[in-house]
């Protein structure tokens, strides 16, 4: 064969060819997509809707012994009574400032996001207060306290209901689904819908299908007809660890 | 539109700035879900879910000029979650035609090189989704493997194991079509 009908494959054909394809394509009327997106917009914003923001970093050994201490009552407290529905924004998150020097050692914690606070490194659930929680455990494994308990949708499918915990060495999100019907892969897929992080199932045992979203583990199990999750959203777990605190979840 | 441009209108946020952002990027965001999805409904829908997303959270946004790739990040995640949750065989309501032109007044020379873009084009549509991402963030957004791996929010060598395998792919279809004819990559990680 001659060079001559030799074709290599290059960066600058890729991007061409990309190039190419964007401008072929035939888009909807702008208008109408337009229409629609300000009527979801619009749909979007509900007042009571906040957002979680969960991170891992370093901060000063102090405000992460405040933090520990704040959830430590609070999760006394939740011990103490179980009928009592999460308060919003229970935790001393004015404890937690980033912008201090010094950094001592490595923390992971939760907070609300302000309006118009920036997004730094973390993991972020929009979502809102739960008015009527379920009886969530207090404890997950002994180290692990209840914080809040939330509702957790997105613009169209099932709400979910969640509950995070917090501990010393991550935090996790404990979801339960509202829809019956669902299997457990539309159920991780809907979590990572709402979660806005692609979620893929890398195995399963004795019922239980372990998960990952976006490089954080996490394992899903039914239990009564009802569809639950447990991910870790700051910190470290394997899924061994994971599944030892679910069977914590599973003697509710 | 320019890179100041865009990062001024993010950091507005208004309705007129949402606006403008949607008309400098629906045409790419849509062309992005069409290609992974395949029907032009869907895509539509995934392309309106986007924006309301994007919108809804533009503070999560760490680089406003970024905020193109970011969409198409947004978009193309959508639409594989549409994929694996439908469990379906997607039936192509495809009806675009390669647009190669008329070759008359091209060189032979630059009618050949426009066959061999539009038979790339072809063989980028049967990446799969994870591979067509990375590569439209790499060569259309012109994005670094670390920036793609903060977006994709997982772990450089990933995305550098994606883009080897999207390259590998893509000229493995090229041979196919081309018969016996040579390929080379020049697979450039940045």
């Amino acid at each position: 064969m001659s060079e001559r009908n030799k074709l290599a494959l290059t960066d600058d054909m890729i991007k061409q060819a990309l190039h190419r394809e964007f401008e072929a394509v035939t888009p909807p009327s702008a208008d109408h997509l337009w229409a629609k997106i300000e009527a979801g917009l619009e749909r979007a914003q509900k007042p009571d809707k906040k957002r979680l923001k969960f991170f891992s970093g370093p901060f000063v050994l102090a405000a992460a012994a405040s933090l520990l201490l704040a959830v430590g009552v609070f999760g006394v407290y939740r011990a103490l009574d179980f009928s009592t529905p999460v308060a919003e924004d229970s935790i001393a998150l004015e404890a937690l400032d980033d912008s201090v020097p010094a950094p001592a050692e490595e923390y992971h914690g939760v907070g609300v996001m302000e309006e118009g606070e920036r997004a730094q490194a973390g993991f972020y659930i929009d979502a809102e207060t739960d008015p009527e929680p379920p009886s969530w455990r207090p404890l997950l494994n002994a180290d692990y306290y209840l914080g809040e308990a939330l509702l957790i949708s997105n613009l169209e499918d099932p709400d979910y209901r969640g509950a995070v915990y917090y501990g010393s060495e991550a935090s996790l999100l404990w979801v339960k689904s509202l829809a019956g019907e669902e299997g457990l892969y539309p159920f991780i897929d809907n979590l990572g819908l709402f979660l806005d992080r692609y979620t893929e199932v890398v195995g399963h045992t004795n019922g239980h299908k372990y998960f990952e979203a976006e490089g954080q583990p996490g394992l899903a199990w039914q239990e009564k007809g009802i569809n639950q999750a447990l991910l870790v959203l700051s910190g470290h777990l394997t899924p061994e660890e994971l599944k030892s605190i679910a069977a914590y979840a599973e003697q509710q | 539109m320019e890179v100041e441009q865009i990062a001024a209108l993010v950091r507005q946020n208004d309705n007129e700035s949402r606006r403008a952002l949607f008309e400098a990027f629906y045409r790419r965001t849509y062309a992005v879900a069409y290609n992974i999805l395949r029907r032009r409904e869907t895509a539509e829908d995934i392309t309106q879910d986007a924006f309301i997303k994007a919108f809804s959270s533009l503070h999560q946004l760490q680089d406003d000029s970024k905020f193109g790739a970011w969409l198409a990040v947004i978009a193309s995640n959508l639409a594989r979650n549409y994929l694996k949750r439908e469990k379906r065989i997607i039936l192509t309501d495809d009806e675009q035609t390669l647009h190669m032109g008329t070759n008359a007044d091209l060189t032979e020379e630059e009618a050949l090189r426009g066959l061999e873009i539009d038979m790339v084009r072809e063989a980028i549509k049967t990446l799969p989704p994870e591979q067509y991402q990375v590569i439209v963030l790499q060569y259309y957004h012109d994005l670094k493997v670390e920036e793609i791996a903060t977006l994709l929010k997982v772990q450089p060598g990933t995305v550098k194991s994606r883009l080897f395998r999207a390259r590998q792919k893509l000229a493995g279809q090229l041979e196919l079509k081309n018969g016996s004819a040579c390929l080379m990559s020049e697979g450039g990680d940045r």
